[in-house]
């Protein structure tokens, strides 16, 4: 017999129940930088000492196709790494809001890439629907692939979840040696992103 | 504090495979496991270790079955399709008392099915996939720091019961990212492997062999094995209770499925309702001990699994006298993931 892992185990600690924890729902294209940016906000929850958990969709994926991913951040245990109906969601693309829009919680809030997508057939008075035209953001500070970054950078500031400045610092720790001369770039995308969508 | 690593469950399982000094992994590509023979093929070289892509998974797990006798730690690893495959060499294992890690990280099926979680290779694991009535160790892994966690844990309990030891496991904990701590192996008393063969030398000579024609001596080595899964089933029992000290209504459930119902018992909390979770972790030796204890007071148990009733059998056969046991599942394949806000539903159904 071995005596570590013995016998009935203890949960985590639940410290403040259920009342710290958020979660999102992250939808878009393949090649929009979905993952990407669900991976960048885990890690700074993980950097700001919470818990986590990152679940990508996991299927027969490419590029163009459609790309999720959940990321639910807790004081305590994270719990479900799936979530029917998400509090926070952010659409990068048209396709996303179509087919997930009606599944956001009441109360919650959606972060909607406006440069890509029309709200105009989407009528919920019980959400918040934050606009962000994330792809003329990008092109306007130099390259439409950071998309990503303002899409992460409003939900840090709408939601505070996290704080900005922690989102730079996992970009560090996320984006491979090579990469880090981007660095500078997107966390300008990002700081764009949350003024806009700061509460 | 050791610096939190974010790293995927199939990450978890090679670098505790790793700590736990296993060198050797033989395997052979399959989703959604393939980060696993990755990771061990860029680290085992450097370590002085093996890595080996088998020409197939049946070639894979006898070359487990080969370094294991040698009295080495060694590991294979796949999914669905392989593991069936892999199920006459695990026999083979069992019958010759050889350790050794088998990783599966479970795919949909019948047949080559779909790579979406499912746990409907519960029976396969847990009841001896393989012919001749024997069993393995099998622990089931609910985070990513579990995956690490139990995976050093399967190593020593292969040590010491030398059998086979299993990790089940799926695509959701198998590909979520969560934070680890990348403990340290722990210390643990280990029998000295002298049944190991060591090659033409000095000494007795050893053999590594299932076959036992002598009168009585197959029986013999049958009782043998059955009486150590008894023992495990009295020493090596883990479950994790939560909220249930209170609960009108127990919610039980293995691994992935566990994760969801856990923040259904939550969400059940914040509307009064008192339920609470009994989620084994070792799968084989099941916890049978837990159910009827905690059954013998709550007398309602809702069973929950990603396949179309499984475990529920094992349930049935702990709970304690007069308990109602109840049953959800939804057979694996794309979109049939339950989410919480599901299972809560049948939460309140069944309270």
């Amino acid at each position: 017999m071995i005596a570590y892992l013995q016998g009935k185990h203890k949960g985590l600690p639940l410290q403040g129940g259920y009342t710290m924890r958020h979660d999102l729902f992250i939808a878009g294209f393949g090649g929009q930088g979905v993952l990407l940016a669900g991976n960048l906000i885990s890690y700074a929850a993980i950097l700001e000492g919470k818990n986590v958990s990152f679940f990508p969709s996991y299927g027969v994926e490419k590029r163009g196709g459609a790309a999720m991913c959940t990321v639910i951040i807790a004081e305590g245990e994270t719990g479900s790494p799936v979530i029917g109906n998400p509090s926070f969601a952010i659409f990068l693309n048209q396709a996303s809001l179509d087919k997930y829009g009606d599944k956001v919680k009441p109360g919650g809030v959606c972060i909607v890439n406006s440069s890509l997508v029309s709200t105009d057939g989407f009528s919920r008075d019980d959400i918040e629907m934050i606009l962000v035209p994330m792809n003329e953001i990008a092109m306007q500070l130099g390259d439409a692939r950071m998309v990503n970054m303002v899409a992460a950078g409003a939900y840090a500031a709408r939601s505070g979840a996290m704080a900005l400045s922690a989102l730079g610092e996992a970009l560090v720790e996320v984006l491979p040696e090579r990469n880090h001369k981007f660095i500078p770039a997107n966390l300008k995308a990002m700081e764009a992103g949350a003024d806009l969508a700061r509460p | 504090m050791t610096k939190r690593l974010f790293v995927k469950g199939n990450e978890a399982v090679a670098m505790a495979a790793i700590e736990a000094g296993c060198r050797y992994y033989f395997g052979y590509p399959i989703t959604p496991q393939s980060d696993i023979p990755e990771y061990m093929s860029a680290e085992l070289p450097r370590l002085g270790g093996e890595f080996i892509q088998a020409e197939s998974e049946i070639a894979a797990v006898n070359m487990l079955l080969g370094a294991s006798a040698t009295g080495v730690r060694a590991m294979t690893s796949s999914s669905g399709p392989g593991i069936s495959l892999k199920q006459e060499g695990i026999s083979y294992m069992a019958g010759s008392e050889l350790p050794g890690v088998i990783v599966d990280i479970a795919r949909s099926g019948p047949g080559l099915g779909g790579i979406d979680a499912s746990q409907a290779d519960y029976f396969q694991a847990v009841k001896g996939g393989g012919h001749g009535g024997y069993h393995i160790i099998v622990l089931a892994p609910a985070s990513v720091q579990e995956m690490y966690d139990l995976t050093m844990l399967a190593f020593d309990l292969a040590d010491i019961y030398r059998m086979p030891a299993m990790i089940l496991s799926d695509s959701v904990i198998g590909q979520m990212k969560e934070a680890l701590i990348p403990n340290r192996r722990p210390e643990a008393e280990l029998p000295s492997k002298e049944w190991a063969v060591r090659g033409k030398g000095e000494g007795d000579q050893r053999i590594v062999k299932s076959l036992y024609l002598g009168d009585g001596e197959l029986e013999a080595h049958n009782w043998k094995l059955h009486n150590r899964y008894c023992e495990l089933k009295e020493k090596e029992c883990r479950w994790e209770a939560f909220r249930t000290e209170d609960a009108d209504l127990l919610v039980t459930a293995f691994g992935s499925c566990a994760r969801i119902a856990k923040t259904a018992i939550m969400l059940a909390r914040e509307e009064g309702l008192k339920v609470g979770l009994l989620r084994p972790v070792t799968l084989f030796p099941f916890p049978a001990a837990a159910y009827e204890e905690l059954t013998s007071r709550c007398k309602k148990i809702l069973d929950i699994e990603l396949n179309a009733g499984q475990m529920i059998e094992d349930v049935r056969l702990s709970v304690s006298p007069d308990t109602e046991v109840f049953f959800y599942g939804r057979p694996p394949g794309t979109g049939s993931l339950p989410t919480p806000e599901e299972l809560l539903e049948q939460i309140r159904k069944h309270y």
